[in-house]
């Protein structure tokens, strides 16, 4: 990791943590790839191939006690508010690190941002992030407690949104990350974990699943969720 | 689809958030307002002066013998953003153009 990014990181970590408001977010993205490593303590090759997107997940029942006005608290550090247009929605950027929030979307949906009004910010609606919440892990990530997704539901969410993507690098991308991680799950004595959540998630989702390892040519991470390809599912 | 194609579309996503950046940068600098305020002793008297820069002539605008606080404040806090924009713009020109470079194939990465 680039030195200047990793301060920039771990500062913007340190603010959010003293402003209470570290606890009540979940880091996701390509960041929690490397804490995944460090989650199973192994030495596992991991790629660290990944944009300067920091993003974070907020629930939609989570209730920020004090309101912080994060475009002023990063202000200083040189962190400037970009708007998208015509979506509306806002991030806050840094030639090292992009902070973006992200809420999952619910219902018929709607292209209009999430209002986080207690923390001047608003969030990007996004589908399929309710599979990151269902199951959480906290990990130290240079001294700050962070909650990520557990390895699993990240895997698989992955795969889930690579299918729905209509760029090709980023579908290249998402099916990368998702399979290296649920490789390291599998290292780690995580399979059980990925046939759980694999039978919990609809149909319409399994089936997008094994068309992704099947043409990816995992048949490693395949023959877990599909062990009998003939009897269909 | 492979490793290859996964770091070639991160290098374009990374171009065209730095491409972004700099317009935002330029933007905000914009905002800022000009010049920077000092204070001039005459005659043993201080007066308050915006000096700028204008047509590539220094130009002094009279602000008075006494500005208020919150003037005071806010042209400290432009000075110091402006200095800080002005490296980070400079920080995301220099990454516009190793990653042109980048995919064109002319950067070692």
């Amino acid at each position: 990791m680039d030195r200047s990014q990793f301060e920039i990181c771990l500062e913007v970590l340190r603010r959010l943590d003293d402003s209470g408001i570290l606890s009540k977010i979940i880091l996701i993205g390509s960041w929690c790839l490397p804490l995944y490593r460090d989650f199973y303590s192994c030495d596992h090759e991991i790629s660290t191939l990944r944009t300067r997107d920091i993003d974070f997940l907020v629930s939609r029942d989570t209730k920020f006690s004090d309101k912080v006005d994060l475009p002023a608290l990063f202000e200083d550090l040189g962190f400037i508010l970009d708007h998208s247009f015509p979506e509306g929605y806002v991030k806050l950027i840094h030639p090292e690190l992009i902070i973006e929030f992200l809420v999952p979307e619910i219902g018929r949906g709607t292209s209009k941002p999430y209002p986080l009004p207690e923390l001047g910010m608003n969030a990007q609606r996004l589908r399929f992030l309710g599979l990151l919440e269902r199951d959480t892990i906290i990990v130290d990530f240079s001294g700050f407690k962070v909650t990520l997704p557990h390895p699993v539901n990240f895997g698989l969410h992955k795969i889930i949104v690579s299918s729905r993507r209509t760029n090709a690098d980023k579908t290249a991308k998402d099916v990368q990350a998702g399979l290296e991680v649920l490789r390291l799950c599998v290292d780690n004595m995580d399979t059980p974990r990925i046939v759980e959540l694999f039978g919990n998630v609809s149909q319409k989702q399994r089936k997008r699943v094994i068309k992704s390892f099947e043409d990816n040519e995992a048949e490693d991470i395949l023959k877990i969720v599909n062990p009998l390809p003939s009897m269909g599912r | 689809m492979g490793v290859g194609m996964a770091i070639k579309g991160v290098l374009r996503e990374e171009l065209e958030n730095s491409i972004r950046m700099q317009k935002n940068y330029e933007k905000e600098l914009g905002k800022l307002p000009a010049g920077s305020l000092i204070k001039k002793k005459i005659k043993g008297h201080e007066y308050y002066y915006i000096v700028m820069r204008e047509n590539g002539k220094v130009k002094f605008v009279y602000k008075g013998k006494k500005v208020s606080e919150a003037l005071v404040e806010e042209y400290a806090r432009a000075k110091e953003l402006r200095a800080k924009y002005r490296k980070l713009l400079s920080q995301v020109k220099k990454q516009i153009k190793f990653l042109k470079g980048a995919l064109r194939g002319q950067e070692s990465i």
